[in-house]
């Protein structure tokens, strides 16, 4: 296994273990097939979607995105001004390169 | 004490996890600073960011209906 699979795989348990909600009472072994259902769920749906092209792979395009649904979903502007002035401060980090993946991210789960 | 080189990347990276969990927060995306941290790290691993949020929602819906269900039983 590749060390960047051992940090996905890392990452799909860590999601696991923060967002699986726990049965009081609950047999240990019936926890840990829920466990083990929910990763191998995660696994082949990040799997299966690996090799699909992004749809956006452009930070503008990501943040024209996010800024459009903003505007449209806020009676004022405050958000949209908002979000303008974080993402002029994601831009001047020098840190993480996928940013454009990880707004797209973030405007598909906000959606 | 980590070299100077790396301890400015760990100020850079969570300077950036504040600026994507606040844009998190305008989006209503409702992530915790840990899990966005993990997906973080996944996206930047070459994960597909949409099929990561199709995840993300079915294993916070799977969370809500096992949730009603405790309720329904202790009920």
């Amino acid at each position: 296994m590749s060390s960047q699979e051992a940090r996905i795989n890392k990452g799909i348990n860590g999601l696991v273990q923060k967002l699986l909600v726990a049965i009081p009472g609950e047999d240990p072994d019936a926890t840990h097939e829920r466990r083990n259902n929910a990763v191998e769920f995660a696994r082949e749906l990040l799997e299966s979607n690996a090799r699909e092209p992004a749809i956006v792979a452009d930070v503008n395009q990501a943040s024209d995105l996010i800024k459009k649904r903003l505007i449209q979903t806020n009676p004022s502007p405050e958000k949209a001004l908002r979000f303008t002035n974080l993402y002029s401060r994601l831009l001047s980090i020098p840190a993480i390169n996928q940013k454009w993946a990880v707004l797209y991210f973030l405007y598909q789960l906000g959606g | 004490m980590p070299p100077a080189e790396s301890s400015k990347d760990i100020q850079q990276v969570r300077q950036i996890i504040d600026v994507f969990h606040e844009i998190s927060t305008l989006l209503n995306a409702n992530l915790d600073r840990h899990t966005l941290s993990i997906c973080i790290s996944l996206i930047e691993n070459g994960v597909n960011p949409e099929a990561l949020a199709t995840v993300i929602k079915e294993l916070k819906r799977d969370g809500e209906e096992t949730m009603r269900q405790v309720e329904q039983n202790e009920g």
